[in-house]
Order: structure tokens, then sequence, then C-alpha cells
């Protein structure tokens, strides 16, 4: 019963070392892109007129939030992996680090 | 006049119907497992659109079905997820997972549909006794994930958890009747839940405990991994959305909502980071939308009101898609641990393209479901002049990048490996066909925003579609995206371990137990001691008792049925009198 995928060839230029810095370069021009687009509403249109806070105006508002929450969140999750990570059989009864 | 089919509460067609799955086998059980929920679903929709039926029984005056605008959300969209669900098990030849399973569906639609609070009360009671099934059933295609012990004790601390939010429930229900209030589930309280009565504050821990608020969540991470391939898709839909109707009925507009809301959307984002099952992943991912959905509700305007049901809407579907394909990569390799997986994307690309429309949904990029829902609750925060939580609920949304946008895609289908995937099977046609229908389905949402607010009738206007919001959307997301990959390429992104990661529930899990163990033990001398006393007590006692009714003692010795008689008299007459004084 099991199905009939087509192999995922399509997929492999996401991850062929190849390409992916190709990739990365693609994704750094988008970022930059969207930072002149936010800037070109600013100027050719009256999407800044109605946000609800003025910070949301600020070129690169949204980008730099969201790069540097991102970075913070990774850390924090490192830091947090030191204080609660523990052996796989922690809650296993019957494992020896139970009984120590 | 209303005939018996309107009389018929919806869901219960599956909540009884599923009992009958277990008396088939083979082609008729799937019949079965598929017609059941569109045959209530087409129930449902044969209703007029405002609808209730009462009844009394022994004094109490229930309305078994109260369909509305607000109820009707949640009845299309818990049928859509009963039937993509019921397709993606339709393999599984298990009778007593397929009738606990559809049981499970009707209930939580019926629940949905309660008018009072004691219908509510046994529907949500047989959520939990059905659910747990779903933990406990067999799954030969997930052996190296599922324990058949560690299966157990997880259904077992669910069912104590879920069972447990029921009585809390029960207690919150009679205390109300004590206090002469009535039985409606409507409107029990808002703003401040602290002055509210005390019945209001139980029914509403015990909807919390359902809707995993913190501190109260972790039945959540504890057994949803734990379920079977098929049973995690049923179990990611029902239950926690219940409790979200359950709270959107009854508490809208309760303050103490939004900061709750806000710390589900933050503590989860870090605990998934670092964890190595993407199932338990993804059940941080659930209790981190929840957490949306539960700001929407507290703010309780009528925008944040309708964003929670329609993120609600959207979320059951999106979320139902990344257990259906991490369900299938379970069934495909037996696992579903990041350090195991990687570069499935070749071997599985149907499944990886639907994981990734999901990820892009729960992520809320544009044209996906999620950009369409889950911004109203962000808007009613900003609308509201809340700039902290407008601010928190930003960084949350930057944090669901992180472990659903791209951990989940990333380790199980793109991630690096030395695996050669060629030789694992495929998953069967059914569970891609439900993929792929659920994957259209949040891109539908997302192309097409007003036919799903049309269809949900909601009553205000709002266009998702600026330009702004859609620049500074992608800005937070790809810019988010680019510190992944410059995290990745400088070696700081974490690498999965293998490990286990404690949450709260190590409080009764080994705290507790562990706590217990050192009383019992420090206290065996003084049982030592005491045991001795308690042995010379008990001989006194013996010796006590066999100078009464012994052989030959007072009360053993035979008497005329004259003296018993009088003696009964003496009894009765005393027993009256103090009845008497007592009035």
């Amino acid at each position: 019963m099991t199905g009939r995928e087509p192999d995922g060839d399509g997929l492999r230029l996401l991850v062929e070392p190849a390409t992916t810095t190709r990739w990365v370069r693609v994704l750094y021009a988008v970022c930059v892109l969207l930072v002149v687009a936010g800037e070109g509403l600013r100027f050719f249109s009256h999407a800044f007129d109605h946000v609800h806070y003025g910070f949301e105006a600020w070129p690169g508002f949204y980008g730099a939030f969201g790069f540097v929450v991102f970075v913070f969140i990774v850390y924090c999750g490192r830091w947090l992996r030191g204080v609660v990570s523990r052996p796989e059989s922690y809650y296993r009864v019957d494992e020896p680090e139970r009984s120590k | 006049m209303t005939t018996w089919l309107q009389s018929l509460p919806p869901g219960v067609i599956m909540a009884v119907g599923g009992l009958l799955l277990l008396a088939l086998r083979g082609r008729a059980l799937q019949f079965g497992l598929v017609v059941l929920p569109v045959v209530s679903y087409g129930h449902l929709l044969a209703l007029p659109a405002e609808h209730v039926v009462q009844l009394t029984i022994m004094g109490l005056d229930l309305v078994p079905v109260r369909i509305d605008r607000l109820a009707m959300v949640w009845g299309h969209v818990f049928h859509w997820a009963a039937i993509l669900s019921a397709v993606y098990a339709l393999h599984v030849q298990d009778r007593v997972q397929h009738a606990a399973a559809i049981a499970y569906a009707g209930s939580a639609v019926a629940a949905v549909f309660a008018g009072d609070l004691v219908t509510l009360f046994v529907h949500w009671e047989l959520t939990a006794v059905t659910s747990v099934f779903l933990i406990w059933s067999r799954d030969d295609r997930a052996r190296k994930d599922r324990d058949p012990e560690e299966c157990y004790r997880a259904g077992l601390r669910y069912l104590i958890i879920q069972v447990a939010s029921g009585v809390v429930l029960l207690a919150g229900i009679c205390l109300r009747w004590a206090d002469g209030g009535g039985l409606e589930f409507e409107g029990l309280a808002t703003g401040d839940i602290t002055s509210a009565p005390l019945w209001a504050q139980l029914v509403f821990l015990a909807f919390g405990i359902k809707a995993a608020f913190p501190f109260l969540h972790n039945w959540l991470q504890d057994a949803y991994p734990r379920g079977t391939h098929t049973g995690t898709v049923f179990l990611s839909a029902f239950t926690t959305k219940m409790a979200i109707y359950a709270l959107a009925r009854g508490f809208a507009g309760t303050d103490l909502l939004v900061p709750l809301g806000v710390a589900m959307t933050l503590f989860p984002i870090f605990f998934a980071v670092i964890e190595n099952d993407l199932r338990k992943v993804l059940a941080y991912s659930l209790n981190n939308q929840l957490g949306f959905m539960c700001v929407g509700i507290g703010i309780g305007t009528e925008l944040a009101l309708q964003g929670a049901a329609g993120h609600a809407f959207a979320h059951i579907l999106y979320k139902a898609l990344l257990f259906q394909s991490m369900g299938a990569v379970l069934w495909s390799v037996g696992t579903c641990k990041a350090t195991e997986l990687g570069g499935l994307f070749k071997r599985l690309p149907v499944t990886a393209l639907c994981c990734m429309v999901a990820a892009a949904s729960i992520s809320a990029f544009p044209l996906t479901s999620g950009f369409v829902t889950k911004s109203m609750t962000l808007s009613a925060a900003a609308e509201g002049h809340m700039t902290l939580v407008w601010l928190l609920l930003l960084f949350a949304s930057a944090g669901v990048l992180e472990h659903s946008g791209i951990k989940i895609p990333y380790f199980a289908f793109l991630a690096p490996t030395k695996k050669d995937w060629s030789a694992i099977e495929r998953p069967p046609w059914n569970m891609r066909a439900a993929m792929v229908t659920t994957a259209v389905l949040c891109l539908g949402i997302g192309v097409f925003p007003g036919v799903l607010y049309r269809f949900l009738d909601f009553q205000i206007e709002y266009e998702p579609y600026t330009a702004l919001h859609v620049v500074g959307q992608l800005q937070l997301l790809l810019f988010a995206t680019a510190a992944f990959v410059w995290l990745v390429r400088i070696g700081a992104y974490p690498h999965e371990k293998r490990a286990t990661i404690l949450d709260f529930d190590w409080i009764y899990r080994r705290a507790l137990p562990a706590g217990w163990d050192r009383v019992v033990r420090r206290s065996s001398v003084f049982w030592t001691r005491g045991g001795r006393l308690a042995e010379n007590a008990r001989q006194d006692g013996l010796v006590w008792i066999q100078r009464w009714v012994g052989d030959g003692a007072a009360l053993t010795q035979t008497r005329t049925i004259r003296g018993i008689a009088l003696w009964v008299l003496a009894a009765l007459a005393v027993g009256l009198a103090w009845v008497f004084w007592l009035h």
C-alpha cells in the first residue's frame, strides 16, 4: 500500500552545496530589497500614515526586530539547554540514572 | 416543528457511531471511518443557522443544542479536521483506535454546540476518556519513538489531568447551582477574574487546564508526541481548541487572559529550540499558538474575538498538516527525532512540500492562512494601545518561524545527512491525499481570505493585504531566516542532541515522588517504634473485643425474642428523641 511519489530532485537545489551559497545570496538580496521597498512605501504612498506606533515607521524596523529576536531566542535556547537538558533516559524508572 | 433530527445534537452521530466501528473490519471499517464524519457534517449543515433545543431532566433545564455564529466556526472546522484525519488514517486497521478517534471528534463537536454547562461537562469528559486510546494504541510503524510502557504512563497522566479538568468544571457548576445560578454556558465572567465568584474561577481553571495555561500545560508536550502517527493528528485538532472555544464563549474580555496568553506565546519558543523530538516541538508550537488565541479572547473586542476564531480555524488546519507530515515521517522512518533525520526531501517530496506549506502558514507568510488570521490579534492589541503586548506578540511571531517555520522542515527534510533513505517506504496514497488537501486549504484561505471571512460570517471588515503589512511581515520573517542562515554558518546554531528537556512536569514526575520517598524513608525509624506501640494496642483491643463478643460474653448470649424487641424499641425511641430534639 506504499505510495509512488516522484523523486525530489527539484528540491535538491535547496541543499546542494554548490547552490546553497547562491540561495543565501538571494535571501540577503531580498532582505535588502524589502528594506528598500519599505522606504519606497514611505515616499510613494501614505502607508506609514496609519501605523499604530511611531517606531513601525523606522527604516527596516521589522527586519531588524526579526533578526535580533531570532538571534536572542537561539542564544537563550543554548543557555536553557545547559539548565534543563538531561539524559534521554531520565524519566525511565528502570534506568540507572533514576536510582542514583 | 422540530424534527428528531433537529433535536439531535451535532456530533452525536460521530460520538455514538464511533462505537459501532468496534464491530467492523476491513473495507467496512474504512468506509465507516470516513462516512461518519461526512454524515455528521451533513447533519450540521442541514440544521437552521440559529437553533436551540431545550429539555428538562430531573429539574435541570438543559440546552443540548445551541447553534449560533460562534459555535458554527468550530463546527465547520472540527468536521473538516475529522474528515481529513479520517482519510489520513484509512490505512490503519485498528478498530479501537478508529472508534476512539471518531467518538472523540464527535464529543468535541457536541461540546461546542452545548448550550448549558452540564451538557458541556458530559462531552468535556467524553473527549478525555475517548482520546486517551489514541495514546495507548499500538503503532508498529513508530516503534523507535513509542515505548509501550512510556506511552501507557503518559496516557495515564494525560487521563488524570483531563478528568481532573472535568472534576474542577463540575465543582464550579455545582457551586453555581448551589448559589441559585443557572446552568447557561454564556458570558460566565469578564474583566477581573480575581473578583469573580469562586464558581467562575473554578470553571476558568477547568478551561485553562485544557487550554494548556502556563504551569498547567505539560500534559500537552507529554502526551501528544506519544500518540500514534495518526492519533496525534486527531489530538492536535480537538481538545485544546474546544477549550479555546469555551474561553471565547464564557470568558471573552477577561483581563487575565492577556498576560496568560502572552506567556503562552513566549515560553514554548525557548523549549522548542532545544527539543529533539519534532512532534514535541510541534506540541510546544501548539502551546504558543493557543497563546495568540487567548490574548485575542482576553482583549475581547469584536476584531480580537473574530481574530481568535479565525486563527483557531486556520490553526487547526496547518497544525494538523504539520502533524500529518511528521506522522508520514514517523510511518516511513519510524522516528521523529531530529538527530535521526535529515535529507528526506528526496524520498518524500510530497510530504516535504506539504510540510513547507504548513510551516509557511504557521509562520504567517503572505498568501497563507496564518497571514490573514493571526494578524487580526496583533491589530486588535495595537488598536487597544497595548504596546508591550503587541511587541511581545511580534517577538513570538519571530519565534514561531524558528521552531515551526524553519526547524521542522529543515531538520526533517533538508538538513545534510549521510543516511540513505532509498529503502524506506513512502506514505500510502490516503496520507498524501489528506496532506495535499489540507495544504490546498491552507493556501486557499491565504489567497482568498474574503471567502473565509464570509464563510465564517465575520461582522467586521478586515483587510490583511495592505502594502505595509505585506512588506513588514516579509521583513520580519526573511530577516529572521537570514539570522538562521548566519547562525548556522558561524556554527552558533545549537546542534540537535538526544536528551530529555525538563519542564514544569518535573515537579510531579520527579520532585514530588522523590520528596515522598525521602519522607517515607526518614520516617521509617518513627514507624518502627510506632509499629511496636500499634501492635500492643492491637492486642489490647482484641482482648477488649473478646470480653464483649467472645464465647460466653454478654453480647453473644442467646436472648429471648421479647428481650431483643425491647432492646430494639429502646434504641429506636432514643434515636427518635434525638432527631426530635435536633429539630
